[in-house]
């Protein structure tokens, strides 16, 4: 049986690069720091401990934060529902945010997996619910009178203009 | 003026990437994107883009010499630092992110703002 060589590393010049699993590392995936799992073999060089990877390594690595990028998405947004459902209903909520009826408790209740934008929506609502959720109710009332005074071009039609409309065949 | 020449050529770099032959290096390329499969194929989809004008200069390392090259990706100036490891064979990128200050190419300068 041959054996492949180890990489020699380089960032340093002179370390191997071998699998290493530790638990311990941090990593960004997506909005979050998150901890890569201990099982997970990163090639990291034995002398400056530099860490490199290969498209099948960043495939593996990326699969094993996923999950825990999920977990960590559906703590947060049990969290801030925790602390927006004491100020009012989840009905108001999912109202202003445009979702379906029902669809927080779906979520809530890991029949349906919460995507990082509505977690950043509720995560932000959460941090002063009330205030929030009004601000939330003023901006569809601008854009709601915005878009009504857009679409109305010109003032009220005179009497000349309407009778020149009548004239139309 | 003569344009410069990379010390590896940029033929046998592709092909390699293309191949999936490319190995990372973390803390000075990985870390500008979402995870790392989104930073592998950014290397390969800018790998593959290279031309001799994105070319800047070959730098002679301890133990290694690279080949570093200037390119506009996403609308930004990213600075791009490889050699080429034949043991393996694999393109090693210990370099992949945006310039800090403008770097002349033989197509010329890359800066680092978005292109107006």
């Amino acid at each position: 049986m041959t054996m492949k060589a180890a990489r020699r590393c380089h960032e340093c010049g002179t370390g191997k690069v071998i699998p290493v699993a530790k638990a311990g590392r941090q990593e960004r995936y997506r909005t979050l720091m998150l901890e890569i799992p201990a099982h997970v073999e990163i090639p990291t060089c034995d002398n400056c401990g530099a860490e490199w990877m290969d498209p099948g390594t960043a495939r593996a690595i990326d699969e094993a934060l996923k999950s825990v990028y999920q977990a960590s998405l559906r703590t947060l947004l049990n969290k801030a529902l925790i602390k927006i459902r004491a100020r009012t209903s989840m009905r108001r909520v999912e109202r202003l945010l445009g979702l379906s009826e029902g669809y927080l408790s779906k979520v809530s209740n890991s029949r349906s997996e919460p995507s990082a934008e509505l977690v950043s929506n509720l995560g932000l609502i959460s941090m002063n619910p009330t205030s929030r959720l009004r601000d939330l109710e003023t901006f569809w009332t601008l854009s709601k009178k915005r878009a009504a005074s857009t679409g109305r071009k010109s003032p009220r039609p005179s009497k000349t203009s309407s009778a020149a409309i009548e004239q139309r065949p | 003026m003569k344009a410069r020449t990379p010390h590896w050529p940029l033929d046998r770099v592709k092909t390699l990437v293309a191949d999936g032959r490319v190995f990372i290096q973390r803390s000075r390329a990985l870390v500008f994107f979402a995870d790392r499969e989104a930073a592998t194929r950014a290397v390969q989809q800018v790998v593959s883009g290279l031309t001799p004008r994105s070319f800047a200069e070959t730098k002679t390392q301890t133990y290694d010499t690279c080949d570093v090259y200037g390119v506009r990706w996403e609308d930004e100036g990213w600075y791009l630092k490889i050699c080429v490891d034949e043991t393996m064979p694999e393109v090693a990128v210990i370099s992949f992110h945006p310039l800090a200050h403008p770097l002349r190419t033989n197509g010329g300068l890359v800066s680092p703002s978005p292109a107006k």
